[in-house]
């Protein structure tokens, strides 16, 4: 093979290969992203649902309806498990290459867990404390009044002790359907009137009264805490952030899928050419081939009209030799032929004898 | 009859004809289904009748009181499926001595799974001779902790093994020496190319201790038998004590599956503990030394009572020697109540009834 052929060759390969390049490039660039959008969204509504859940937890857990609170504890590991799957799903985006919305957007979705965690951690205390604290007081106002009965020949400022008990007891129990400034003023003054008590009761109403100032102390203290922090969760703003997320993830996919739009045209136009070119190179092919053919055909023809004469001569002779003379002569039908397809044909046969 | 009245009058009366000593009394007043039915309630509803607010009330403590499906401890998982060869790997570990800068102490120093996970002592001691902190928690159970320490500032196993290797009271290592040592080892060496695919590295090791101590679960105790439908699991005291516990208000931080291990909590919600028992020390302000924030001034993670019974001295000081020292605190400081002796006695011995089986010693 000539060095020009090679080149030919290795030219043609380095365009092919080209085309094929670009084809594929144009291929990849449509599919792009599509593939685990789909499960970007789906870990985003688990992610939507699960907090949804836990604040339903707390929510059970303030009325009492859990009775536990590893309902509020299992879903810390399934945010830990969904914000490494995140994580692992959008990594290009944090190291910079992605919009500065949405890096912004999947911190303030981090630090939303982070700040929802602590307040439910906070809740979890408080709350148990209120509740404990609430669940007693009844008996332990009933403890006190007990305890004032008990007491032989009970005076008029027992008595009106143990009618506090009960007014407290029932202002603390709105209070914590309904805490009002109102409220928590009326039961301090309650409290104020039981302490000025202290010293002059009897030792085991004393101490009843104590533990009862002191549960609904709690109860004073415990009930705007929690309901704060009810409040304070319910306001951060995880669900936002995965909207936030969601949007974000929406718009670039929509602008990858504009993208992939466009690249998809490029690749139909591409697709074109190619198809273009193949036909062009068939249909040249195809004409080459019939030009080969016809070629071929009058070759053969020729050749078959050489055979055909040589054939015959080979039969008829077309020189006679005179063995005895040692003249040549023309055969009679060749020249014949000579004579009407070729005159003198012969002629120099003839004379060279 | 209390429960057929309908009408609140009517309740009313019928309270206040019953006696203290009847079966409506103090001892079972969580245990009823409306337990906020009392005199104190019902004369208070004589002068203001507010039945919305009796209901509601009533309707809110009813729900914490419920047994069967809502009973707030739940018994221990029969099983807990670890890599076991990761598990292997950490059970040497667990028991490595070289994880400490000068040798001297291994995990299983202050956590012997003999003594319930813990060591019986006040505080532990550390590699190189001085007291730890605070008094060394159990090991048992401890995967089922929301986070380790009492002052929760490791966030899972792993990180609670990094910080005890790093700590310089307990083992005072540096992790790249660690990893030396354990690297020049040929069968930890084996081991860990086997199990994990960059062998002997920081994570690697931490993995496998947290792995093993994941497997440290403590099943089929007496009263997760009894959890179970097992009804003769637990003796009658013991049912008596599980009342008393949940009545008393003990419930309220000790439930779930760890019975406690998942929420902080105050320590003197109701009295000050610590201005009473004196010589404060910087252990004593809990979780407030992770946080900074004041209101987590002495706050610990609620321990679990699983194993209970095995791991004396309790609390982070340890100044309880014994279970019931340790109730009479929790009745004074976080409960603000009084129980008899015999209440007392009870839940200690339904405390006995949370020992379960304890996994097989490390060979």
């Amino acid at each position: 093979m000539s060095i020009r052929s090679r080149l030919i060759w290795i030219a043609m390969a380095l365009v092919a290969l080209l085309l094929a390049s670009i084809l594929t490039l144009l291929y990849v660039r449509t599919q792009g992203h599509e593939s685990n959008y789909f499960e970007k969204v789906a870990l985003l509504r688990q992610l939507k649902q699960l907090d949804a859940r836990w604040e339903l937890d707390v929510l059970k857990s303030r009325t009492g309806v859990e009775t536990n609170y590893d309902f509020l504890v299992d879903p810390l590991v399934e945010f830990s498990q969904l914000q490494s799957e995140l994580g692992r799903l959008l990594p290009y985006r944090l190291n910079g290459t992605s919009s500065d919305a949405l890096v912004t957007a999947i911190r303030d979705f981090h630090r939303a867990i982070e700040n929802k965690t602590q307040l439910i951690e906070h809740f979890k205390s408080h709350n148990s404390v209120l509740h404990n604290s609430l669940a007693f007081l009844p008996t332990a106002a009933a403890d006190a009044q007990d305890a004032i009965t008990h007491v032989p020949g009970a005076n008029g400022a027992l008595k009106r002790l143990s009618a506090d008990v009960g007014a407290i007891l029932l202002v603390s129990m709105e209070f914590s359907q309904a805490p009002a400034d109102d409220k928590a003023a009326e039961i301090g003054a309650g409290l104020d009137r039981l302490s000025r008590m202290n010293g002059t009761m009897p030792v085991p109403v004393q101490q009843a009264a104590d533990i009862f100032a002191s549960h609904v102390r709690t109860v004073l203290r415990e009930q705007p805490v929690v309901d704060t922090l009810l409040s304070e969760i319910a306001a951060v703003p995880t669900g936002v952030s995965i909207d936030v997320l969601d949007n974000d993830l929406r718009g670039e996919q929509l602008a990858t899928e504009s993208q992939a739009q466009v690249y998809r045209r490029y690749l139909l136009l591409f697709a074109a050419a190619l198809v273009t070119l193949f036909l062009y190179a068939a249909l040249s092919l195809i004409r080459s081939r019939a030009v080969i053919n016809r070629i071929n055909r009058v070759a053969l023809a020729t050749s078959q009209k050489r055979l055909e004469i040589a054939t015959q001569g080979m039969h008829i002779g077309i020189w006679e030799s005179d063995l005895v003379t040692g003249d040549v002569l023309p055969h009679d039908r060749p020249r014949a032929r000579c004579d009407t397809e070729n005159h003198g044909c012969l002629d120099g046969a003839g004379s060279s004898g | 009859v209390i429960l057929g009245a309908t009408d609140p009058l009517e309740l009313c009366d019928a309270l206040d004809r019953r006696t203290p000593e009847s079966s409506y009394g103090r001892d079972n007043w969580h245990a009823v289904h409306i337990p906020s039915f009392t005199p104190a309630v019902g004369c208070a509803m004589k002068r203001g009748c507010l039945k919305l607010l009796l209901l509601a009330f009533s309707l809110f403590t009813a729900a914490g009181s419920s047994a069967g499906p809502l009973e707030p401890i739940k018994p221990l998982p029969l099983d807990s499926a670890q890599n076991p060869s990761r598990v292997s790997i950490g059970r040497h570990l667990f028991q490595d001595a070289r994880l400490s800068a000068n040798g001297r102490v291994s995990c299983a120093s202050c956590h012997d799974l003999a003594k319930g996970g813990a060591d019986g002592r006040v505080r532990s001691v550390g590699f190189n001779g001085q007291l730890t902190a605070m008094n060394a928690p159990s090991v048992l159970n401890a995967a089922l902790n929301f986070r380790q320490f009492w002052n929760g500032r490791a966030a899972s196993l792993e990180e609670q093994v990094d910080a005890v290797v790093q700590n310089p009271t307990e083992m005072g290592s540096k992790w790249t020496e660690v990893v030396t040592r354990i690297s020049s080892d040929p069968v930890y060496h084996r081991t860990f190319a086997a199990s994990y695919a960059d062998g002997v590295t920081r994570a690697n090791i931490e993995s496998a201790i947290a792995t093993f101590e994941r497997t440290l679960i403590t099943p089929n105790s007496p009263f997760d038998r009894y959890l179970r439908g097992d009804t003769n699991a637990i003796s009658a005291e013991q049912k008596a004590g599980y009342l008393k516990f949940k009545q008393y208000g003990c419930i309220a931080c000790h439930q779930g599956v760890n019975v406690g291990g998942n929420m902080f909590q105050k320590f003197g919600v109701i009295g000050d503990y610590f201005a009473n028992r004196g010589k404060p020390t910087d252990a004593d302000l809990g979780r407030y030394l992770v946080t900074r924030d004041e209101t987590d001034r002495h706050v610990f993670k609620v321990p679990s009572l699983r194993n209970v019974a095995l791991t004396a001295p309790y609390f982070h000081d340890g100044s309880a020697a014994t279970l019931g020292e340790a109730v009479d605190v929790m009745f004074k400081y976080q409960l603000g109540r009084f129980a008899s002796a015999e209440d007392k006695t009870v839940i200690v011995k339904f405390l006995n009834s949370l020992t379960g089986q304890l996994p097989p010693q490390p060979p």
